[in-house]
């Protein structure tokens, strides 16, 4: 999460950090400004910022974690919905999604 | 009491002037394997290098001591590595040898050392990079030889080792850097 916090507070140019940075003392010693070209950012501006990425990634989880049928399946199951007039929250393929939705709320849901 | 093994009037081995501590001596015959250095490690550095080789946050690299002035190397790189692109991207590999003058290793092509390598984001998995070289320094006084490997992206790309992008839950790996020092 580091990398693309850094990357949003306009570290641009080429560097380099451990991706499992947790500490203020391993961020100083594993930030590598490559390019001689980026600022450095202060370690609480920089934790703030992954706590924020990170809030957003959690949020998330949820999308991650849906599984839907192939789209394979999904046109087959519109299909037989459509060839026998179920085209409806009777048929196959809005049970299929629902199920997989049900099964993973969004948390707001 | 110090000693000598001899055979044929070629020195194989020696007790280090009595120290007692056996070593090769300047005898063995070529193409010997007479020592080696493995290095495993579960780090997650990164590198974000559009076009030019660097080092990752925490080098990726390993020292073999002891070593002979007429040596070569037999060197095996096993590494894990992604990408923050969700698109594929190209990243490249270089062998450097840190301890004489920073030389470039082996003959590298437009695709640097390693080949054109594919990684992503969207992978289920890191990608294995694999890589073997064999190395005769052009000049090496013996003693400790540090080998680094160092990369770089086809673009403002992230490279991380051991772990995918933005991800941190699960899917990490090892990386291997092996160095087999082979008698000249």
């Amino acid at each position: 999460m580091i990398v693309e916090a850094l990357k949003e507070l306009g570290i641009t140019n080429d560097f380099a950090v451990d991706a499992d940075v947790e500490t203020e003392e391993h961020y100083k010693r594993s930030f590598k400004d490559i390019s001689g070209e980026n600022r450095f950012i202060e370690w609480p501006e920089v934790k703030s910022k992954m706590d924020e990425l990170q809030a957003d990634y959690d949020a998330k989880q949820y999308q991650r974690d849906r599984k839907y049928p192939d789209l394979g399946e999904q046109f087959d199951l519109l299909f037989k919905d459509i060839n026998e007039g179920t085209l409806d929250k009777t048929g196959g393929f809005y049970t299929a999604i629902k199920s997989v939705k049900e099964a993973h709320p969004k948390p707001s849901e | 009491m110090s000693g000598i093994l001899k055979v044929g009037g070629s020195e194989l081995i020696n007790d280090n002037g009595g120290s007692g501590a056996l070593q090769w001596g300047t005898g063995i015959p070529a193409n010997t394997i007479i020592n080696q250095k493995f290095y495993t490690t579960t780090s997650q550095p990164t590198i974000t290098s559009n076009n030019n080789f660097a080092s990752f946050s925490t080098p990726f690299k390993t020292t073999i001591t002891g070593t002979k002035s007429n040596s070569k190397f037999l060197i095996i790189v096993s590494m894990t590595v992604s990408s923050s692109s969700v698109g594929d991207a190209h990243i490249y590999g270089r062998l450097r040898d840190n301890t004489n003058s920073n030389a470039t290793i082996g003959t590298e092509g437009s695709d640097g050392l390693f080949g054109d390598w594919l990684a992503s984001n969207a992978y289920s998995g890191g990608v294995r990079l694999n890589h073997t070289e064999l190395y005769t320094p052009s000049s090496h006084s013996g003693g400790d030889l540090e080998i680094e490997v160092l990369m770089k992206q086809n673009g403002a790309v992230t490279t991380l080792l051991n772990r995918r992008s933005n991800d941190n839950f699960y899917q990490r790996f090892s990386s291997t850097l092996t160095i087999l020092e082979i008698a000249g």
